[in-house]
C-alpha cells in the first residue's frame, strides 16, 4: 500500500518536473526514481523536497545569469512603468524616484551585508527575487485605476482573512504560528499584509475597512506576532491622530487590546541567522557590513521623509507609511524579529514595495487633484480634513 | 559554456566520490548517504557537473531486476581531470564505511 508521504513525494516530483526547463527535466525524473527506491517515507518525502529547494534556486540562478537580455527587457519595462512624477515642489527627483531609488539601495545594500556576513547564496537570490516581484507589483499598482471604496474594503477583509488563516492553519514554530509554505519558500504574511492594509485603512476607513482591521487584530493575537500588533497600533494611532473617526477609533483600541494579547502570551523564537539581530551582529561580521545594515534600514523611512518635506505626497500618508516602517525597525531592534529589507526575507523587501505603491497612489491622486485640467487649487491634497494637512492660505 | 572555478568543498567531495567509483559510476542516493550531503546541495552540482561536460548521466537498470532504472553519474576524462586537480579539503578518502554504493 503507497502511503501519503510516499504519494507526496512523488507529487513533489512532479512539481519539479514541471519546474525545470526542457533540457533538465531529466533530473527531475532522477529524483523521481531515487524516490521510489528508498524504503523510508519520511526520508522519502525530505530527499524530495530539499531537490526541489535546491533545483529550483539553481534554475533561478542559471535564468539570471544565461538570460542578461530578459533581464534588461525586465528593467527596461519597469523603469517605462515606474517613471517619475516631476511635480515636486523643490524641483527634485519626484516621489516614485525617492521611493524605487530607496527600496533598490535597501535591497542593494541588504545583499551586500549578506555576501559579507557569508550568508548561502539561495539567501541572496531569494532577496533579489523578492525586489523584482515588488518592483514588477509597483508597476501594476501603477497601471490599475482607483477602485471604489468598496472594493478597497473587501480587498482589506481578502487580506486580513490570509492572515486569520495563518493564525489557525499556518506553519506553527514553537508556539507562534506565522508563516505559510509557498513551495520551498516560508513567507511571514503580516509583513506583506500590515503595511499595506494600514496605508489602504488610512484613505478609507469605512465600515468594510474596519472589520478588516478588526480581522487583523484578532489574527495577530493568535499568531502571536507582537512586533506586527505593534506595527498595527502605530500605523493605526496616526490614522486616528489625523481622523477622528469613530470606526479609526474602533480599529485603533482592538489594535491595542491586540497588542496587550500578543504581549502576554510567550514568544520564544530565537533570533534566525541573517534574519533577526542584525543591526547588532552585522558589525561583528564587517564594518561594512554594519553600515550597510544601518545604511539600509535608513534608506527605509527615506520616501516617508520625502513626501512630507517636499509636500509630493499626502501628509497623512507619509506619516503613516513612515511609523510602519520605524515600528518595525524598532522592533527587530528590541527582540527576535526580522530586520526588513536588509535581512534575508522575500517577505519585508515585497511588504515595502507594495506599500510604497500604496504611497505613490496617493501621491499619484494628489497629483491629479492639483492638476490645471482637474482642478484650480493645485495645492490641495487628500488629505485636507486631516490634522496633518497643511494650513492653507487665506 | 563550460566556466571553470575553484570547486566548493562539497563538489570536490562528490567529484572525489564519483573518481573513486571510476566508470561504474554512482546513484544520487547512494552519493547522498555516503557523503552526507542533503539532496537539495547534490543535484544542483551534478546539474552544473553535467553541464559543463565534467559528468555524464546515464540511465541504468539496477540490480536485482524488476526494480526502476534509475540514473548513475560517472565523471568524463575533463571531470576526472578537474577532480584530480581539486581533491576534498578533508583528506582523499571521502568514503564513509558503508561499502559498495551499488548492491
Amino acid at each position: 500500500m503507497t502511503s501519503k508521504r510516499r504519494i507526496a513525494s512523488l507529487w513533489i516530483c512532479d512539481i519539479l518536473k514541471g519546474l525545470l526547463p526542457g533540457r533538465h527535466e531529466g533530473w527531475a525524473r532522477a529524483v523521481r526514481a531515487e524516490v521510489e527506491t528508498m524504503p523510508n517515507d519520511d526520508e522519502a518525502i525530505l530527499f524530495a523536497l530539499d531537490a526541489l529547494r535546491g533545483m529550483a534556486v539553481f534554475v533561478a540562478i542559471q535564468w539570471l545569469l544565461a538570460s542578461p537580455a530578459c533581464a534588461v527587457r525586465l528593467l527596461s519595462w519597469l523603469r517605462s512603468r515606474i517613471t517619475p512624477i516631476t511635480h515636486d515642489v523643490f524641483g527634485i527627483a519626484g516621489p516614485r524616484t525617492v521611493g524605487v531609488a530607496s527600496a533598490v539601495g535597501a535591497v542593494f545594500l541588504g545583499l551586500g551585508y549578506l555576501a559579507l556576513a557569508g550568508a548561502p547564496a539561495p539567501m541572496l537570490a531569494i532577496n533579489a527575487a523578492a525586489l523584482i516581484l515588488g518592483l514588477l507589483a509597483v508597476a501594476l499598482q501603477s497601471a490599475v485605476p482607483s477602485g471604489r471604496p468598496c472594493d478597497s474594503g473587501l480587498l482589506t477583509v481578502l487580506m486580513t482573512s490570509t492572515l486569520l488563516a495563518t493564525a489557525i492553519a499556518g506553519l506553527a514554530v514553537d508556539g507562534a504560528s506565522r508563516w505559510i509554505a509557498i513551495g520551498p519558500v516560508a513567507i511571514q504574511p503580516s509583513l506583506i499584509i500590515i503595511p499595506v492594509m494600514v496605508l489602504m485603512f488610512a484613505h478609507d476607513h469605512g465600515p468594510t475597512s474596519t472589520l478588516g482591521v478588526l480581522i487583523a487584530a484578532l489574527a495577530l493575537a493568535m499568531q502571536p506576532d507582537r512586533a506586527m500588533a505593534g506595527v498595527l497600533v502605530a500605523g493605526l494611532a496616526v490614522i486616528a491622530i489625523a481622523h477622528r473617526d469613530r470606526l479609526v477609533l474602533v480599529a485603533l483600541a482592538a489594535s491595542a487590546v491586540s497588542f496587550l494579547v500578543a504581549m502576554g502570551r510567550p514568544d520564544v523564537l530565537p533570533a534566525v541567522p541573517y534574519v533577526d539581530q542584525i543591526l547588532y551582529t552585522a558589525f561583528g561580521a564587517h564594518i561594512l557590513a554594519g553600515a550597510a545594515v544601518l545604511g539600509g534600514v535608513s534608506l527605509l523611512l527615506v520616501p516617508a521623509l520625502h513626501g512630507l518635506l517636499s509636500g509630493s505626497t499626502d501628509r497623512t500618508m507619509s506619516l503613516v507609511f513612515g511609523a510602519i516602517w520605524l515600528s518595525i525597525i524598532a522592533a527587530a531592534a528590541l527582540g527576535d524579529y526580522p530586520t526588513p529589507v536588509v535581512g534575508y526575507g522575500g517577505s519585508a523587501i515585497l511588504g515595502y514595495l507594495l506599500s510604497l505603491g500604496v504611497l505613490l497612489r496617493s501621491a499619484n491622486a494628489q497629483n491629479a487633484a492639483g492638476s490645471p485640467q482637474q482642478s484650480k487649487s493645485p495645492s490641495r491634497g487628500r488629505d485636507l480634513h486631516s490634522s496633518f494637512a497643511p494650513t492653507q492660505p487665506a | 559554456m563550460t566556466r571553470t572555478r575553484v570547486p566548493s568543498p562539497q563538489t570536490k567531495k562528490i567529484l572525489s566520490a564519483l573518481l573513486d567509483e571510476g566508470d561504474r559510476g554512482d546513484y544520487g542516493y547512494e552519493l547522498i548517504r555516503r557523503l552526507g550531503i542533503k539532496s537539495g546541495t547534490l543535484y544542483p552540482i551534478l546539474m552544473r557537473l553535467a553541464d559543463q561536460g565534467f559528468m555524464e548521466a546515464e540511465w541504468r537498470d539496477p540490480s536485482p531486476p524488476g526494480r526502476p532504472p534509475r540514473q548513475v553519474y560517472r565523471l568524463t576524462a575533463r571531470g576526472v581531470e578537474l577532480a584530480r586537480q581539486n581533491p576534498p579539503e578533508l583528506g582523499r578518502n571521502v568514503r564513509a564505511s558503508t561499502g559498495p554504493a551499488t548492491a
